[in-house]
């Protein structure tokens, strides 16, 4: 398609601060500067740090206090809690689940590994059916049903056998909702529209005009998305079909040497980013 | 005998080794005083579920000590511990070895002792045989039938489940030419904050190697030795390939006390399971895989998924057993009854694997010289009164590439203190330093500090006493995975 023209409303809103000197919008063409300037209408995005504003109140993380030195055997255990609250800080989300009885019964209750088997929940009839909707974060659990008070499980559920003789169902939550390839492969791709297609190459009058426009959708990369922040990865969110198989080129002002090239691509149901800085010295 | 590179003439005072004192019999206050206390006394805590143990931990530097104890107001020194007579009446004493000696042991472990030639090593490895029989742990021991179940669930299901569970659904990967100048590649991996990344060759076509945290500490020393092969300019153009040629050059001088450095790349396929990416990383001494697919038979045309690594394994690990606690008995066990970790050595144990701490004020490149010398990730900083103040690791080298500080920075003459302030972010350094430095008890059951460790950036948790804050051991993700599989 030749040169494209990348236009730049919206890209510096993802520039984020003094440290993203690698990761600016990407350019391919050199007519960026003036463009960029007329669309910024708005102040320029307000840098990360200075939005932890020091009035902000963190009820979790509590000041050790100064310890004297004749106190030094006096337990304080309000360290613990300055760990434990940072622990709340990564709590996962609850992710909402149907469990499903359907074999009979007057009275159905659930009780499982969630809570440590401490509680018993009702399932509500619907038909033939009885349901319950639990919201639990991500992980494994074990679960058992009450059917009139005796102890059953499902057996066209995953199941498993403790080695005590007692059987007990098996629930997996992961926290993403993996894709379905296959319902992918069922789109029926439109047909090409009627035209010749006898266009002939490119010549240097092509290059001299102005490149058409990168279509927008083609923005919203991972690529530019912060990366790790002291070794701790932040969770990508799914990235859109459009922006796949694309390779974005970039090359920094202040650090002639080196082109970052990035691409994103499917593995069987989940995507990677893949950024490769490559040096242009030979 | 020592490595080469090391001037211990530079690091004395600089190194504190933490021992730990038991007083064993008893009583309703009681008090250690002696030539590290300045003749004060200091407080000892009684230990959790028996009162008639009272413990306290110091850190002394290497040398010679002598100490007695005060019980509910009386001088009292240990009969079973090496005692001398003094102007203090009968003291007990200990000879902490030279800190030449606590270095090479820190190398070799497994060295049997006495087999030096070091006089002082051989008098030292004698004086601390003696040992204490009479103690026993409040807690119970770990049955060997519930270890066996435990472990041989989790080899269950670590075999089972692939590699390819690790992949995050959308994951980033930052991989670097092997062609880039080094001083571009640190940058690049301090603004992306990361610590390592894989390279990527153009000519080969595949992955040659990983550039890791520890490549830019062993630059930084280069830079301050005299007589180094690459000065300031040339780290503009010194490329990373360069780099590794000289590197192991550099390992072929040195003597056989360093593991010889594999050329290959240490990598996994997506279809591996995850017991064969925790056994690559823990043999192979590395604390990354990067998983790779190759769509043909030759490995050509690799593609890069994911940097696969303990944190990772055990975050899948927990997540599966984190309900079902009954169906792994051993997680349960407080971590201070099971194999695990490396521990401060008590007075009167034979010393296994010394340990070692560092004041705030020592300089950065003594930092660096244990870090490489003893091979670990990190070393746990205390303060004046031996209680954690930080944690200084090995990726934390990378905060020197910001501002380009390594440039002006002279490793000898700045302190730990200054080079984590460096790399920390001005507005607000006390959520840095809550990152850096996570605590446990010991107490605490092995599937807490599981928990705690498999949360991302976490490598180690260091074992503190409840109230001092003073540091008892270091338990790291390698440590738990030793264990688990039973190697």
């Amino acid at each position: 398609m030749g040169n494209a023209n990348g236009r730049e409303d919206g890209g510096d809103s993802s520039q984020s601060g003094v440290e993203s000197g690698g990761s600016s919008q990407d350019r391919m063409s050199d007519q960026d500067g003036a463009q960029g300037d007329e669309l910024m209408g708005r102040s320029p995005p307000p840098s990360p740090r200075a939005s932890h504003s020091p009035l902000m109140f963190r009820p979790q993380m509590p000041v050790v206090p100064l310890q004297r030195p004749d106190e030094r055997h006096s337990p304080s255990s309000s360290w613990m809690q300055m760990t434990s609250g940072y622990e709340d800080m990564y709590m996962e989300q609850g992710i909402p689940t149907m469990i499903i009885w359907s074999h009979g019964g007057q009275e159905v209750a659930v009780e499982g590994s969630w809570d440590g088997w401490m509680t018993r929940k009702p399932l509500q009839r619907s038909g033939k059916d009885f349901t319950i909707l639990k919201v639990l974060p991500s992980g494994v659990y074990h679960y058992r049903f009450i059917v009139d008070g005796q102890s059953r499980y499902s057996p066209d559920m995953l199941w498993d056998q403790a080695d005590a003789g007692n059987a007990y169902n098996i629930l997996d939550l992961k926290d993403y909702v993996p894709e379905n390839i296959d319902s992918i492969s069922g789109f029926e791709p439109p047909q090409s529209p009627d035209s010749s297609y006898n266009n002939s190459q490119l010549v240097a009058e092509d290059y001299a005009k102005e490149p058409a426009m990168v279509p927008p959708h083609l923005q919203s990369t991972l690529i530019n998305a912060p990366s790790s922040h002291m070794e701790i990865p932040r969770p990508y969110s799914r990235p859109q079909h459009v922006v796949l198989n694309h390779l974005y080129m970039h090359k920094d002002r202040s650090s002639p040497s080196v082109v970052a090239l990035g691409s994103t691509n499917r593995f069987h149901s989940k995507y990677v980013t893949v950024l490769l800085y490559k040096s242009t010295q030979s | 005998m020592y490595p080469a590179g090391m001037d211990y003439g530079r690091e004395s005072g600089a190194l504190l080794i933490p021992t730990r004192f038991v007083w064993p019999y008893g009583g309703r206050s009681v008090y250690i005083t002696g030539s590290f206390t300045g003749w004060t006394q200091w407080p000892m805590t009684p230990l959790e579920g028996c009162p008639t143990m009272f413990q306290t931990i110091c850190s002394l530097p290497p040398g010679y000590h002598q100490y007695k104890y005060i019980v509910d107001g009386e001088w009292r020194h240990d009969e079973h511990q090496p005692s001398i007579n003094s102007n203090f009446g009968t003291v007990n004493t200990v000879l902490l070895g030279r800190e030449s000696d606590y270095l090479s042991a820190i190398v070799c472990p497994q060295m049997p002792p006495g087999s030096t030639m070091d006089v002082d090593n051989a008098a030292f490895q004698r004086v601390v045989l003696v040992s204490d029989g009479t103690l026993h742990e409040p807690f119970r021991r770990i049955s060997e039938d519930d270890l066996q179940m435990s472990r041989h669930r989790i080899a269950v299901f670590m075999s089972t489940h692939l590699a390819y569970e690790l992949l995050p659904e959308s994951g980033k990967v930052i991989a670097l030419d092997v062609d880039l100048p080094v001083k571009q590649a640190f940058h690049i991996l301090h603004e992306q904050g990361i610590p390592m990344a894989p390279l990527w060759d153009f000519s080969k076509g595949k992955f040659v190697g990983v550039l890791s945290a520890l490549d830019f500490i062993l630059i930084m020393r280069e830079l301050g030795n005299h007589g180094s092969n690459i000065t300031e300019e040339e780290l503009d153009t010194h490329t990373i390939s360069a780099w590794k040629e000289a590197k192991t050059s550099l390992n072929r001088q040195l003597t056989e006390q360093q593991v010889a450095v594999s050329r290959r790349l240490v990598h996994a396929g997506p279809d591996d399971n995850i017991k064969e990416v925790a056994l690559k990383i823990l043999q192979n001494g590395v604390a990354t895989v990067p998983i790779i697919h190759s769509p043909s038979e030759d490995g050509s045309y690799p593609q890069l998924l994911h940097l696969a690594s303990l944190s990772g394994v055990l975050k899948c690990l927990c997540l599966y057993f984190r309900h079902s606690p009954g169906s792994l008995p051993a997680l349960q066990m407080p971590i201070c009854t099971i194999p695990v970790g490396t521990w401060v050595p008590r007075i009167g144990e034979p010393n296994v694997r010394p340990f070692a701490v560092l004041r705030s004020s020592a300089s950065l490149s003594a930092a660096l010289n244990l870090l490489v010398q003893a091979r670990v990730s990190s070393i746990p900083i205390v303060d004046e009164n031996d209680s954690l103040l930080d944690v200084y690791s090995r990726s934390g080298i990378t905060a020197l590439a910001k501002d380009k500080n390594y440039v002006h920075i002279n490793l000898d003459e700045i302190t730990i203190h200054q080079a984590l302030q460096l790399g920390e972010d001005p507005h607000s350094p006390y959520e840095n330093r809550v990152q850096r430095c996570y605590m446990c008890l010991r107490s605490d059951p092995l599937f807490k500090v599981m928990e705690k460790l498999s949360k991302p950036g976490v490598r180690r948790l260091i074992i503190v006493e409840a109230g001092s804050k003073r540091v008892e051991g270091i338990v790291s993700l390698s440590d738990i995975f030793r264990f688990l599989l039973g190697l």
